[in-house]
């Protein structure tokens, strides 16, 4: 069903207080402000539209189901944010089960070719425009395994402490510290190969 | 630089060292051509990421996105917290029923099995472990076996070189004795 | 007027009944009943110490799923209970004892105590079927194992 769009004026305080009464329409009008933004968290770490669709849906429905807990410590987003990062995780952790987990398979996680990487020295990201910066980032993303791309989404965009990070994937700080630097270096590196494929 | 060294300069750039530890690394970086290197690297990657997160829209319209979890909230197995505006006795009522039987059928399983333990608080701190390294000279990787239902800490000592770390060196230590 | 849903004694069973089911969980919520073994993993075929059992196929063959060596042999056992709140010592051996604290819920505190110091700690929820593993190397080539499991009630 369709619903009125709520005035863009109306500041989402307002519209949560709606939604917690039990207000649907207070509730979608949130939905729209703030869906690309739910959606974009799930599908950097998913990377796949599908499963993102899904599970940013599954995180407004958990939003609605635990809307009366929501007592505005943090912006609205930022709590919703929070809860589809966790679904995120649990949906990762699912994938994970079904492959081969040994110790050596940690070291690999964990880094170890980062030793052997160049450093880079010459800003792979000068001169190019944003959306073009923007579209290689996301490239590079990509070529990183979920753990390093985790821990690099929750530290660079969502701004969280390793000790935070360490909680939330389940991990030690000393790991998290590990995949980081690793998630960098990498990063760095591949900037420096896309400047370089684009200079050839 | 050794591997401590190279994650302590990362902790350093990301504020997270104590201000003894972040002024021995700023010392290491102001008289170290290689860490300086480092340090110029992560800075440049952590910069360039944060500020440039890409932008991704939802594939659908807004109206079949709502759709649908319309459809998943309404769902019967969606059950919502109640509303404000519900008075106690009304709640009370309502509930008797399923409480009542809830009680008999706690009651005759505690009797029947003597095996409750307190209850799982939730999911989302089932899975939650704080791990702590209370000794400076060792370091921690833990790790989860989903498939083996294994909850693993490896320990290694700091001093131990870097190729030596995740992989079973000679160590003079030994719980065995 | 409105006839009464449910009569009052009967709003009464149910509430004394729920209070005796919440006292019981409560008491039986005490019953922690955990084994941690000390373990040995080689490649060796034998243990030097001939008192060292090897562990059973099971234990072997999850340890080897996720761990490199070849054998595995039981050092030390030993099988406590951790009374609610309350926290228990394991000695395993003369440089290594584990600690175990009973928080809130199925929570508990493992630490990690070598040769007298407190080396590391781990909070988590423990469950039946679920191990908790400490490790890290050894000499010649060899590691060492701590596995703490919660024992099923008998």
């Amino acid at each position: 069903m369709a619903t009125q769009p709520e005035k863009p004026d109306v500041p989402d305080e307002k519209l949560v207080r709606r939604a917690q009464r039990g207000d649907m329409v207070a509730f979608e009008e949130l939905i729209a402000r703030h869906r690309d933004k739910i959606y974009a968290r799930a599908f950097s770490m998913m990377r796949n539209e599908d499963e993102a669709t899904d599970l940013s849906q599954e995180a407004w429905v958990k939003g609605w189901q635990r809307l009366k807990q929501f007592q505005g410590e943090s912006s609205f987003v930022t709590w919703m944010t929070r809860i589809v990062i966790n679904l995120c995780l649990d949906q990762l952790r699912k994938h994970k089960r079904q492959r081969a987990e040994s110790i050596e398979h940690l070291d690999e996680e964990l880094g170890g070719v980062e030793r052997q990487m160049p450093t880079v020295t010459v800003n792979p990201t000068e001169g190019l425009e944003r959306t073009e910066l923007r579209a290689r980032i996301d490239r590079a993303l990509n070529q990183l395994s979920y753990e390093h791309r985790t821990v690099l989404i929750l530290h660079e965009f969502e701004d969280l402490e390793y000790k935070e990070i360490a909680k939330r994937m389940e991990c030690s700080i000393g790991t998290v510290m590990s995949r980081l630097f690793y998630a960098r270096r990498k990063m760095a590196n591949l900037m420096a190969s896309y400047k370089r494929e684009e200079m050839s | 630089m050794n591997w401590e060294q190279q994650l302590k300069l990362q902790a350093w750039i990301d504020g997270e060292l104590s201000e003894s530890d972040a002024r021995r690394v700023a010392a290491m970086v102001e008289s170290n051509a290689t860490a300086r290197a480092l340090a110029e690297e992560l800075r440049m990657a952590r910069a360039f990421i944060s500020a440039n997160e890409p932008v991704v829209a939802v594939p659908e319209s807004r109206d079949f996105y709502w759709s649908q979890i319309r459809r998943r909230i309404e769902s019967p197995e969606t059950v919502r917290e109640p509303v404000a505006g519900l008075s106690w006795s009304l709640v009370w009522r309502r509930l008797a029923t399923p409480l009542s039987g809830l009680a008999l059928v706690a009651f005759l399983a505690v009797i029947s099995f003597n095996s409750f333990r307190s209850p799982v608080i939730d999911d989302g701190s089932r899975f939650m472990v704080e791990v702590e390294n209370l000794s400076e000279d060792v370091g921690s990787i833990s790790y989860r076996s989903q498939s083996e239902n294994m909850f693993v800490v490896y320990l290694y000592k700091k001093d131990q070189d870097v190729d030596s770390e995740t992989s079973a060196g000679s160590s003079d230590d030994t719980f065995f004795q | 007027m409105r006839q009464r849903l449910f009569s009052r004694p009967i709003v009464r069973v149910s509430v004394a009944l729920l209070l005796l089911a919440g006292s019981t969980v409560q008491t039986f919520a005490a019953n922690l009943k955990l084994e941690a073994k000390l373990i040995w993993g080689t490649d060796d075929a034998k243990s030097p110490n001939p008192e060292h059992k090897e562990v059973d196929a099971a234990t072997k063959e999850k340890l080897r799923k996720v761990f490199k060596w070849k054998n595995y042999y039981v050092v030390n056992r030993i099988t406590k209970p951790v009374p609610s709140r309350a926290s228990n010592k394991f000695e395993l051996s003369k440089e290594c004892t584990i600690e175990i604290k009973e928080l809130e819920g199925p929570r508990v505190e493992v630490k990690l105590i070598g040769k007298g110091k407190e080396v590391h700690k781990t909070t988590l929820n423990i469950e039946k079927g679920q191990s908790v593993v400490y490790s890290g190397d050894d000499t010649n080539q060899s590691a060492w194992f701590v596995i703490i499991t919660e024992l099923a009630d008998k």
